[in-house]
């Protein structure tokens, strides 16, 4: 068999340090026996004139460089090759340095190693991740999760993909560009019109897919303006369908509205009801100007949106009628922001709010403490749960959050036994 | 009722997408079982402590009587539920949640509340 044919694996190395540098890349050739082209740079422009020419199949990154760490460094290959496979090779692996690695999507951190054997397991280690290619594509089904949702996502995480919608014999694209929707097509439709027709679907599949150039960029406006739009339009057909039966119970009486801050920490999405009555209104009074950034939104999660917890459909979704009486949506009763030097940013019906700050620093802190020499990554947020209320702390690199929330759950309740 | 805990958290370490199982007891005494390489037991009572000093926290000082905690890390989510005579129950598990759905945990944590009735 010969291996002329196949493609080398180009991996990339940066590390300050010349000498060992050098013995790396001599190293590594030798181990790899003609399988890779071993890239050396000496500080992050190298590397990123390197990664500029293309065809770069995993970069090794030192962590200690004057200038751009390594840390710095794989923020921005997280932003600008967030499909690139990476790693770090260290001489100082502290929890610290791993943590903050893989806050950057790295997953391995590897020691320098200090004898030849060691060497060769790096390589072995390397050479498996080199392997590693990103899946061109996933498959879903909508069930489960809202089309919005994988949008926001992606969204979100700034991502350069495409996501094929197929539903009702038809197939669609929306086109992503690094976190922006920049195209929408469903034959005939294109552009807006085409991206509400996608979202109007209730259930079907979807792939993400990797990124090329659409045919034309047709939508210029923010996503967030987009899904708000898309979902207006689509409780607007369902106000047009026939009226409630006689076992539709009757509708919840409106909740107090949650503030903006609510809304954009993404951890409270309103009952579907209100949702439906309100959403108009707050996308006519919204300031679009002042709507936060894709990064100073909360992420979304499938646990902290209490639309699982109350079992309610998709807020965004054809709402079906109901054959029992839903429960009841949850009653947020405490809601707290504060920022990055424990300042109270935002604080509704806080009884003591300063002790709150201090709480949530405590769980910062324990969640540290707890998980000390695991492999568990950032800490996101710490969800406690009693016979009553639910109470949400979620920590974010700019803010924190607190939410209490009463607890109406069917199906599973904790119960203790007696003593 | 120590041993019909511990042997209760012995049977469950076979679960699919579980890194650690650990109780830790009224008497401060730990009890679990690392399923996973890179969940050494040293590092593991230590958090099982944690989780004990948490409940602790929010009962008195917070006011709020949790009977269970979800601690959501990137990788992984610690999850812990307390009886009534003080017993913890602490759990690392997957964060896929098709590995590990999340009614199977609290299903787990449900029967850790109620391991007495049961005996």
């Amino acid at each position: 068999m010969s291996t002329t044919t196949l493609t080398k694996r180009r991996v990339l190395f940066v590390d300050d340090e010349p000498a060992f540098l050098e013995m790396l890349g001599e190293a590594m050739t030798s181990y790899s026996a003609g399988t890779w082209e071993v890239l050396l740079a000496s500080n992050s422009s190298k590397a990123l004139n390197l990664l500029q020419k293309g065809g770069v199949h995993l970069v090794v990154v030192d962590i200690h460089m004057p200038v751009v760490d390594g840390i710095q460094f794989l923020k921005l290959l997280q932003r600008k090759y967030p499909n690139l496979p990476r790693a770090v090779l260290t001489g100082d692996a502290s929890e610290e340095h791993r943590e903050a690695c893989a806050a950057n999507g790295v997953e391995y951190v590897l020691e320098k190693p200090r004898c030849p054997e060691g060497l060769e397991i790096v390589y072995a280690t390397l050479d498996e991740l080199a392997k590693w290619q990103p899946q061109t594509g996933f498959q879903g089904v909508l069930r489960q999760v809202g089309l919005q949702d994988v949008l926001q996502m992606e969204c979100l995480a700034r991502s350069t993909v495409i996501l094929e919608i197929t539903a009702n014999g038809e197939t669609g694209q929306i086109f992503i560009e690094r976190g922006s929707i920049i195209h929408s097509q469903v034959p005939p439709l294109r552009g807006e019109e085409a991206f509400n027709r996608l979202l109007g679907f209730s259930g079907g599949q979807f792939n993400l897919k990797a990124f090329k150039e659409p045919p034309e960029r047709s939508i210029t406006g923010s996503w967030e303006f987009l899904l708000m739009e898309a979902a207006r339009m689509r409780d607007e057909e369902l106000s047009a369908t026939p009226p409630p039966t006689e076992s539709e119970p009757e509708p919840q009486p409106l909740e107090e509205p949650p503030t903006e801050e609510l809304r954009e920490t993404g951890i409270y999405e309103p009952p579907v009801e209100f949702e439906a009555a309100q959403r108009s209104e707050f996308v006519e009074n919204r300031d679009l100007a002042s709507m936060p950034a894709a990064e100073e939104i909360g992420h979304e999660d499938e646990s902290v949106n209490f639309q699982d917890l109350e079992h309610a459909p998709e807020a965004h979704e054809p709402v079906p009628l109901p054959e029992t009486t839903p429960p009841e949506p949850p009653h947020v009763e405490e809601f707290l922001i504060i920022g990055q030097r424990g300042e109270v940013a935002h604080c509704w019906q806080c009884m003591a709010p300063s002790e709150r700050v201090q709480f949530i620093e405590q769980v910062k802190q324990k969640a540290r403490q707890a998980c000390q020499g695991l492999p568990v990554g950032a800490f996101e947020r710490l969800e406690l749960e009693s016979l009553e209320a639910r109470l949400i702390i979620r920590v974010e690199e700019e803010n924190s959050y607190l939410l209490r929330a009463n607890r109406e759950r069917p199906g599973v309740q904790l119960a203790p036994v007696a003593a | 009722m120590k041993e019909r805990i511990n042997e209760w958290v012995g049977q469950q370490a076979q679960r699919t997408g579980l890194f650690a199982i650990g109780v830790i007891h009224p008497d401060q005494t730990f009890s679990g079982q690392s399923c996973s390489s890179i969940y050494p037991q040293i590092f593991l009572n230590n958090s099982w402590r944690s989780l004990k000093e948490m409940f602790n926290t929010v009962r008195n000082e917070q006011q709020f009587d949790a009977l269970s905690l979800r601690w959501v890390y990137e990788h992984a989510c610690l999850y812990a539920a307390q009886r009534m005579d003080g017993t913890v129950l602490g759990l690392y598990v997957s964060r896929d949640e098709q590995l590990v759905p999340r009614s199977e945990v609290e299903q787990l944590l449900n029967e850790f509340l109620f391991i007495e009735n049961a005996a």
